[in-house]
């Protein structure tokens, strides 16, 4: 066949049954073009033998047509309806999903049977496509080996072809001698984007071998009409492993090609795993266990409710997923979509998911630290310190949701409990996140609120001086399905934080984005100073003291291409109290009105201690409160006096200096080359 | 980018104390503290005192004297050059004594306010009754010695500072002013001049205050000495050389704005230090007398070394390179940032020129060390080591970004002391700093940080020359391990000190000087005009 000139779409088959007006289906006993179709079809992917009456429904071709329809988890009608036919017209592999000889069939994951013996394996690229920079499509591949990489124990490396790769890759055209050839008009073969052959021996004498059809359309980017590279390349490597379809449409096995499926999915590396086996561990943690995200604080709560312990567990690994990657809808801005939207990827990003890959060896743990008393503030009262604190000891109407809510801003909050002279009784602070709350009451992960509403409403009811708090009471009272994060407990109890922005997400996003590089994309010079960074970065609010310090540390160690992610248990936890310079009126021990309600205190440790809700009061009977007791000398008139002294860390997990190539720096968030999707533009606005 | 002089105030030199801008700077300092016994005598004797105190644009001229002087005769004046300057300041107690209560509640300072004495636990000292340092111990400043004035008496002919020092202390004590303590700074004091008293190159870093010393937008305070050419114009906006950050006069005097939130650049003219009327162009004055004991401090340093040394073997560790880690300088000054491995002898402005976090871009003329590299995790330059605890440069802290550590930065003006020539002879610095507020500058820098070995950076460890913890620590990065050297501090110890306002000298002179009634007219005139 001869060679196109190029640029030039492929005319890719279509069902003439799906046109405007046609009955969009086929019925046992019609003839043509379309059935001829559908039997190509169904050959390849290796449900129809040879054994059937060409152009023609029914006879075999109806039991090929069951066998596509079951593995695709659709209605089983024999015959070709609408969606049955609008899935096979879309652009797929090339490779077979069954294959009767070697027991290949669609599941959650699937092997041939055939897998490399050794786990460093090597590729080279024969040539390349026109349709991309040869360098960007050496990065593409790159990152693709590197998704399978991450989750096993494969280690992949490119080499040059004369140097006897495991794999070799090409981009091919028309018949090309491996017996299944491309196709760029008309027929079923159109629709195939790319084909790999299995290890040795299922994948024959072309064993290795991986090619992409050149008369594709490729692309990193998301685009109509052309075939993102990445996407295909990750899904076609699969192959080169050993790996055959999955019937997870969110599976990068999947057979079918799907814009915005680039990356593994569960079944996917269940499937790497089962063949080669998951990452190596680090020295010391023989143990293969997954990794779990434990309860904030590593709290007992859930010990009597292993359901909830594992949903927990689900919504974290949630969280790190659409901040990190984004998930269809959530409403934050994910890391990798921004990287995306300037020809960037995964690759670029040294902030992972202790799920998805393994914490590298020789990590050490480390801090951010910062205290409770916001500064946000300071500019709106220039120096008058007590009418500051007065505004921040109190709730304050929010117009953005319309209610009112504590607006300490550094990821704890307290409220000052007060006799009727207006002496301080005694100060709560918290950094539990609202999302622990939420999770309890909603229940969007189907634990049975027979589970989560009885503990739910123990641990409001412990915090509430025993108060008979009800069910209905915590619900949004426009939306009652919904938890209420302002309701009256809360807010009179500080039960948990509600600050809009003192959320465990936030700080996800903002470990996640910040670990990103930035560069002025003017003069190509790093963004590196934390003020800087979070301007162009727009992660957090800038004028905390907090966000900016969180995304300055963490960009600096990407910036060393060290891979970091949180502690676990995540959580924003207190790290105690500075007592130095406090005094009781009658010189007892001032120790003894600070106590720890919930977390883990490991003593002269504060880099280690977890404590998410304490208290500072005078003990029964000892005749003075709060309200008696100096700071330098000056009597506490306010809350925010003391959360002065109180610390507050967020805990990372921070990598050796990485040996794979720097990620690469992007520019300011609102010039990117490709524009965000409109959730993420509404998540920016709101938050 | 250039420095925008025109949007910086004109300072007016003939009320600001001459020893908050430009400093005295002169080889013998006399600190003089007295107790307000009888308040109408008190007035007479600030009275007296106040045509007497000399001005900043008076010190500037004595300065210009003195080098034109040395110029002449081709060495340096010394004694030759007699002048002594006079510089007054008042406590929270001393003002309530002159019947000025309702004016010092107008200060918004906790510290000044509350005295020293009372906040000495809240920037780290001792709690401990038992333990040297506590205030119930200190020579001055607390309890039975509390003070209410202080004379700060300066000149490079110590015959002529104590004769003038011998007529304020007659003065006083005719007046019902009672002399309390006297320290005698001397910057010979310690084995080499201009060291302190452990052997390290003192006063190196000071931040420059904006402002004009006339209307002619040429007359900087601090003029540019950066270098010419384009190589330093990133610098220029922001330092008025290496090292030597630019800070609003708000930062350190009343009456003026300070800096705009995150941008060193640009004054709030909303945001003023509170204080009453009359404390326009004053300051803020904190005096720390700290002891000093070189030989503990050499003892830590060698078994500081052998711990390190143990841990890392051939760390090549020393008593010498500990102690630089420890400070952040070598003893010549030369920053550890601008060589790791030995001191190279850096003096002038390349012994100021690095940052701690990001690389420092361009190299000064004929500065031929390595510039200084990017340090953001602590491996070369400890985040807890003395110079980097009190001020973290170009490093994000717990506030924030580094635009948020210029406004905590404060005017230095301590001089070291020694008081008998024996070798067990009670020696060390007087520190003397200048600020607008105490509570956000000095005790925010040694409550927050000195203090906090999890601040301004986690896992820092504590200041091993200003922290008095019990259980101190410095984490030293060496050879990609972390090392916890432990310590307990007991080679500094305070032993005095006070929280004072520093005046104008038309405060002094209409306000501290009369009694209140006077200084309704005062307030009267301020508004009038």
């Amino acid at each position: 066949m001869p060679p196109r000139t190029r640029p030039c779409a492929k005319t890719r088959f279509r069902f003439a049954a799906l046109e405007a007006g046609a009955a969009g289906h086929l019925v046992p006993g019609e003839a043509g073009d379309d059935v001829r179709a559908v039997q190509a079809l169904l050959g390849r992917a290796g449900y129809l033998g040879s054994n059937y009456v060409p152009g023609v429904m029914c006879s075999s071709t109806c039991g090929a047509v069951r066998d596509f329809q079951r593995s695709y988890r659709l209605a089983e009608t024999g015959v070709g309806d609408e969606a049955t036919l609008a899935l096979m017209q879309r652009p797929r592999c090339g490779v077979p999903d069954v294959d009767r000889a070697r027991g290949l069939a669609l599941a959650p994951f699937s092997a041939v049977g055939c897998a490399y013996p050794n786990a460093d394996l090597t590729y080279a690229i024969l040539n390349a496509t026109p349709d991309l920079d040869s360098a960007r499509q050496r990065e593409i591949l790159a990152e693709a080996f590197d998704a399978w990489a991450r989750v096993s124990a494969l280690r992949f490396r490119e080499v040059a072809p004369e140097q006897n790769p495991t794999f070799t890759i090409a981009w091919q055209r028309g018949d090309h001698g491996d017996g299944a050839p491309f196709d760029d008009a008309g027929s079923m073969a159109s629709n195939t984007l790319a084909h790999a052959f299995f290890p040795p021996p299922c994948g024959g004498p072309n064993a290795g071998s991986l090619h992409f059809d050149e008369f594709e359309l490729w692309t990193d980017e998301s685009a109509s009409n052309r075939i993102r590279l990445l996407n295909v390349a990750i899904h076609e490597i699969g192959h080169l492993l050993g790996l055959g379809h999955s019937d997870n449409r969110d599976a990068i096995m999947f057979a079918f090609y799907a814009d915005d499926v680039d990356r593994l999915r569960d079944d996917d590396v269940a499937g790497v795993q089962h063949l080669y086996g998951p990452p190596a561990r680090t020295a010391g943690d023989a143990a293969v266990t997954p990794f779990r995200f434990r309860p904030t604080a590593d709290s007992d709560e859930f010990d009597a409710f292993p359901e909830v312990a594992d949903a927990w567990h689900r919504l974290i690994d949630f969280f790190f997923e659409s901040n990190i990657h984004g998930a269809p809808d959530d409403e934050a801005e994910a890391a990798v979509e921004e990287l995306r939207r300037w020809g960037r990827g995964a690759r670029d990003l040294r902030f992972y998911n202790p799920v998805e890959r393994a914490v590298p060896t020789g990590s050490t743990p480390a801090n951010v630290t910062w205290s409770a008393l916001p500064t946000s503030f300071e500019p709106l009262f220039h120096g008058n310190e007590e009418g500051m604190f007065a505004f921040l000891d109190e709730p304050q109407f929010d117009s953005r949701i319309g209610r009112r809510t504590r607006v300490q801003d550094e990821y704890a909050e307290w409220t000052a409990m007060r006799d009727n002279e207006g002496r301080i009784r005694r100060i709560v602070f918290t950094s539990e996140p609202p999302e622990f709350y939420r999770f309890l009451f909603e229940d969007r992960l189907g634990v049975g609120t027979d589970k989560t509403h009885p503990l739910l409403l123990s641990l409001y009811r412990e915090r509430c001086d025993g108060a008979d708090v009800r069910i209905d009471e915590l619900a949004d009272p426009l939306r009652p399905d919904r938890y209420d994060p302002y309701n009256d407990w809360n807010n009179r109890f500080c039960v948990h934080m509600q600050q809009s922005n003192n959320t465990l997400g936030a700080q996800i996003n903002i470990a996640a984005r910040s670990a990103i590089l930035r560069e002025d994309t003017a003069t190509g010079a790093p963004i590196t100073s934390a003020q800087a960074l979070i301007a162009c970065a727009r992660y957090g609010a800038a004028e905390r003291q907090s966000d900016p310090t969180i995304g300055a540390v963490v960009n600096a160690q990407a910036r060393e291409n060290r891979f970091l992610t949180l502690e676990n248990p995540v959580g924003l936890y207190m790290t105690g109290i500075d007592l130095a310079g406090f005094a009781t009126p009658d010189g007892s021990d001032v120790g003894r009105l600070w106590s720890v309600k919930k977390g883990r205190v490991v003593p002269n440790r504060p880099d280690r201690t977890m404590i998410v809700r304490a208290e500072f009061a005078a003990p029964e009977g000892v005749g003075f409160g709060v309200s008696d007791v100096t700071i330098g000398g000056a009597p506490i008139r306010f809350g925010a006096e003391v959360a002065r002294h109180v610390g507050i860390r967020l805990g990372v997990l921070l990598g050796p200096v990485s040996d794979v190539p720097p990620p690469r720096p992007i520019g300011c968030v609102g010039q990117a080359p490709r524009a965000p999707g409109p959730l993420a533009l509404l998540a920016r606005r709101g938050g | 980018m250039a420095r925008d002089l025109s949007v910086e105030p004109v300072l007016d030199l003939d009320e600001i104390q001459g020893n908050i801008i430009p400093g005295f700077r002169k080889d013998f300092q006399l600190f003089a503290f007295f107790s307000i016994e009888k308040a109408d005598g008190a007035r007479a004797f600030i009275r007296a005192l106040g045509p007497q105190l000399d001005s900043a644009r008076a010190v500037l001229a004595a300065h210009a004297e003195w080098k034109a002087l040395r110029g002449a005769l081709g060495r340096e004046p010394g004694a030759a050059y007699g002048r002594v300057f006079l510089n007054l300041a008042i406590t929270g107690r001393g003002l309530e004594r002159l019947g000025r209560g309702a004016d010092l509640a107008a200060f918004a300072d906790d510290g000044l306010r509350f005295g020293l004495a009372a906040r000495s636990t809240l920037i780290g000292d001792p709690a401990d009754r038992s333990r040297s340092g506590h205030r119930s111990r200190w020579l001055f400043g607390s309890g039975e010695r509390e003070i209410d004035l202080l004379l700060i008496l300066a000149s490079d002919n110590a015959a002529r500072l104590e004769a003038r020092f011998e007529t304020f202390a007659e003065a006083g004590a005719a007046q019902g002013v009672a002399l309390i303590h006297v320290d005698r700074g001397d910057v010979a004091a310690a084995p080499e001049p201009h060291d302190e008293q452990f052997g390290f190159r003192d006063g190196i870093s000071q931040p420059a205050l904006r402002g004009c010393r006339s209307d002619d937008p040429d007359r900087a305070l601090e003029p540019d000495t950066w270098p010419q050419g384009e190589a330093f114009s990133a610098h220029r906006a922001a330092f008025a050389g290496p090292g030597r950050q630019l800070i609003w006069p708000g930062q350190i005097l009343f009456g003026h704005a300070r800096q705009r939130r995150d941008d060193p650049l640009r004054p709030d003219p909303a945001d003023t230090p509170t204080g009453p009327a009359f404390s326009r162009n004053g300051s803020l004055l904190v005096y720390r007398r700290l002891r000093q004991r070189p030989d503990r401090f050499e003892a830590f340093l060698a078994r500081a070394a052998a711990e390190v040394e143990a841990a890392v073997p051939g760390s090549s560790m020393n008593r010498e390179r500990i102690g630089a880690l420890l400070v952040g300088r070598w003893r010549s000054g030369t920053p550890v940032m601008r060589s790791p491995a030995q001191d190279i002898g850096l003096s002038g402005p390349a012994a100021n020129h690095f940052r701690f976090a990001t690389a420092m871009d361009v190299a000064l003329p004929g500065d031929d060390a390595a510039p200084s590299p990017g340090d953001f995790n602590g491996e070369i330059c400890p985040f807890a080591a003395h110079i980097r605890k009190v001020n973290p440069r170009d490093e994000p802290t717990d506030l924030g970004g580094a635009e948020r550590t210029v406004p905590k930065l404060i005017v230095r003006r301590g001089i070291t002391y020694r008081a008998g020539s024996s070798p067990a002879a009670d020696q060390g610095l007087v520190f003397v700093g200048y600020q607008s507020s105490i509570e956000d500058q000095f005790e925010f820098l040694m409550r927050a940080w000195v203090k906090d070995p999890h601040r301004p950076r986690g896992g820092a460890g504590h200041d091993p020359i200003l922290s008095l913890e019990d259980d101190g620590f410095v984490r030293l990065r060496l050879e990609g391990r972390s090392i916890d050297v432990q310590f307990r501090n007991d080679w500094v110890v305070p032993t005095g000190g006070a929280y004072l306002f520093a005046p104008s000298i038309s405060a002094v002179r209409d306000v501290l000087g009369t009694a209140p009634s006077f200084a309704l007219g005062y307030l009267g005139k301020v508004i009038a005009s």
